[in-house]
């Protein structure tokens, strides 16, 4: 079968993402969360007889070059490789939108305006004068309202007469992307055929604008923001105890069938698949992949929303102060989901100098792996008392997000020193999001993710903490001595050898500290369950001030084996990567060798 | 500069400019470019941050957040209320 390729290109929130999904449904894959944003994604769909393959670029303002993501962007649609370019165009804001069509007529070969947004478009008033869009540039112009999924049979439609040449689709005028006097040019030009095709028959209705009003002043934002991040957290903790409890009772049959297949095999080698290997992946997969499955959706219908923009926006100042970027309030969102995907996120920054201070500063966030840590710690502190050990943890976020501020000025005037760059953010219009889309997606995504993850790193881990409680130097076992020696530089910050030990062998993930902990202080050489946990600890000797350290020293410390990979894959070096691992220890230790001095 | 000129952060709640000037450079001016917002377009300043900035402006129908020291760096001639687009 004959593919043809088609290449989707536009600004950002144009409902790009919503027409690529609307068109190749499931049939798509992305390359890291939060893909439709930041990378670009591959999908296909077929239409009489032949497969169309789409590449949905990133939303972009320019194909000028001035970014990696626009010279890569403006390369591809210039390569042979393309069929033909749609320029997806917000019928609500043509004119801008118009500013790219015309820099893609000087770029590609064949392109077909899509405009996107019509259903909005009309709601507002807004009239467009197709026909003459068309004859303009003399190519085809297709309507959609993507979200209504309107438009959809036309969109194939011209593209596969397009492709077969019934349809001219060779811009009739290019324009060469040059010089800022071709800037200037462009965006007057694009505003003269905007005012040509459209026109405006009543106001934008007036509840955006009410509704920003209210969101974005004075009195109620920041606490706004701080409900919000409540609500998320909250939702994704408590949440995430139910399909948890239903994990275990699967993975308790899994279990059961497993050792019924394992029988004939030697014993020492079936504790160890069972024990060491199987236990521990299925230990971080039940901790780690509930809250995942809540945290991310949730995040992305925000994003639909139009929520999270709207939030940078209100943090923007005090990420200025630090000589960083507005946008880094997102990506420190997302590493409160997961380290490792704030910093992927961190792309969406655009200067370089403050992506590398939102990166180095990611693992400064707990994650989803880490808050369970922070919430049986409080809960040791303050027994009974579940009102204040809320509080404590709130008050441990907000200490986390206070050095995230402190480590990125400190960055901006040390290692990576320079002033905030001035930086551009649109604040799209609310929308309703797709609901049930992006659970549906998010869940696919991010759960063959996670498991796939769960499986990489810990299951290799589960084998090694395995083999070292069971491999006997003289009296004792491997993962005693280790704890024995690291009893001197723990007890030193307020730890203890086997508190220390354990967020060491955490390393894979940080789901594993307190089952590992509980296995090192009670000696048994499973990871058991968990009952008891809170008497375990106290009986070896955990005190309040060591509870306090190990919390500082659990929201800083290394980052996570997989944030360390993703650091190093986004900032293709080895150093950096390095001081992203020095950085939250050194934080760490210092702060609790000062605690445990003062107390 | 001109008496009858101000800087977009100086414009008041709602108030509408025509931009005059964009004194600045590299990526974030070529980026406003893109935004449209080049001499000639009129611009109105819709919402402001707590802290006072960033400033969210309406271009051609889209809401632009800019921080206030660069929404300083646009020179603007004050519109009446009235204007429409």
């Amino acid at each position: 079968m004959d593919t043809v390729n088609i290449a989707l290109v536009g600004n950002p929130n144009v409902g790009k993402s919503t027409l690529f999904n609307a068109l190749t449904g499931l049939r798509q894959h992305t390359g890291n969360w939060p893909g439709k944003t930041v990378e670009a994604a591959y999908g296909t769909y077929s239409y009489r007889g032949k497969e169309y393959r789409l590449t949905d670029l990133p939303g972009l303002y320019s194909l000028r070059a001035s970014s990696e993501e626009e010279r890569l962007a403006a390369e591809y649609i210039t390569g042979s490789e393309v069929d033909c370019t749609v320029v997806v165009c917000d019928a609500t804001c043509l004119a801008r939108s118009l500013i790219l069509a015309l820099q893609v007529t000087g770029l590609s070969r064949k392109m077909v305006i899509c405009l996107n947004l019509c259903d909005e478009a009309a709601q507002r008033g807004i009239i467009t004068d197709v026909a003459v869009l068309r004859q303009h540039f003399n190519i085809p112009v297709i309507e959609t309202s993507a979200g209504k999924h309107e438009g959809l049979e036309q969109f194939r439609r011209t593209l596969r007469d397009v492709c077969d040449d019934f349809l001219p689709a060779i811009p009739a005028v290019r324009y060469v992307i040059g010089e800022e006097h071709d800037a200037i040019e462009t965006a007057k030009e694009a505003k003269r055929i905007a005012k040509i095709v459209q026109r405006e028959e009543e106001g934008e209705k007036p509840w955006r604008k009410k509704l920003d009003r209210l969101l974005l002043s004075r009195f109620l934002g920041y606490p706004m923001v701080f409900a919000l991040l409540l609500v998320v957290l909250w939702l994704t903790i408590w949440g995430a105890n139910y399909p948890g409890i239903a994990l275990e009772w699967l993975f308790s049959y899994v279990k059961a069938a497993l050792s019924w297949l394992l029988q004939s095999i030697p014993p020492g080698l079936r504790s160890f698949l069972m024990d060491g290997v199987f236990e521990t992946t299925v230990r971080v997969v039940t901790v780690m992949l509930p809250p995942m499955a809540i945290f991310f959706p949730l995040f992305t219908i925000l994003e639909d929303l139009g929520v999270l923009p709207r939030l940078a926006f209100l943090l923007d100042r005090p990420f200025e102060r630090c000589g960083a970027c507005g946008k880094q309030a997102l990506t420190s969102c997302m590493s409160l989901g997961c380290n490792a995907v704030g910093v992927t996120g961190c792309r969406i920054i655009d200067s370089p100098r403050e992506r590398l201070i939102a990166i180095l500063t990611a693992s400064f966030l707990p994650c989803n792996g880490r808050f369970p840590t922070l919430i049986l710690l409080a809960a040791i502190l303050f027994p009974g008392r579940d009102i204040v050990s809320a509080f404590l943890v709130a008050l441990a976020l907000v200490f986390a997000i206070l050095m995230t501020m402190g480590i990125s000025w400190v960055l901006s005037r040390t290692l990576l020193k320079g002033s905030a760059s001035g930086f551009v953010m649109e604040l799209p219009p609310y929308r309703k999001p797709r609901v049930g889309e992006v659970v549906v997606r998010s869940l696919l995504d991010r759960t063959l993710f996670v498991l796939g993850r769960a499986i990489l790193v810990a299951a290799p881990a589960g084998a090694i903490i395995w083999i070292a409680s069971h491999v006997q130097i003289g009296e004792d076992s491997l993962l005693t001595l280790a704890s024995n020696a690291l009893e001197p530089l723990g007890a030193a910050i307020g730890l203890s050898g086997p508190i220390l030990l354990a967020f060491m062998l955490g390393f894979p993930a940080n789901e594993l500290v307190i089952p590992v902990l509980v296995m090192l202080l009670t000696g048994a050489q499973t990871l058991g369950g968990n009952a008891g946990i809170t008497e375990i600890l106290l009986n070896n000797s955990l005190t309040g001030i060591s509870a306090v350290c190990m919390m500082v020293f659990c929201l800083f410390h290394w980052p996570c084996g997989t944030t360390l990979l993703t650091i190093h894959k986004e900032t293709k070096s080895l150093p950096w990567t390095l001081c992203a691992f020095a950085l939250p220890t050194l934080v760490g230790m210092l702060l609790c060798f000062l605690l445990n001095l003062i107390a | 500069m001109e008496p009858n000129l101000l800087r977009a952060d100086q414009l008041a709640p709602d108030g509408g400019g025509r931009v005059i000037d964009v004194t600045l450079s590299g990526m974030l001016r070529r980026r406003l470019f893109d935004l449209g917002v080049i001499p000639g377009a009129v611009i109105r300043r819709r919402y402001t941050a707590p802290s006072g900035s960033p400033i969210a402006f309406e271009v051609q129908g889209a809401i632009v957040a800019l921080r206030k020291a660069d929404a300083h760096n646009l020179i603007v001639e004050e519109v009446a209320q009235s204007w429409t687009q």
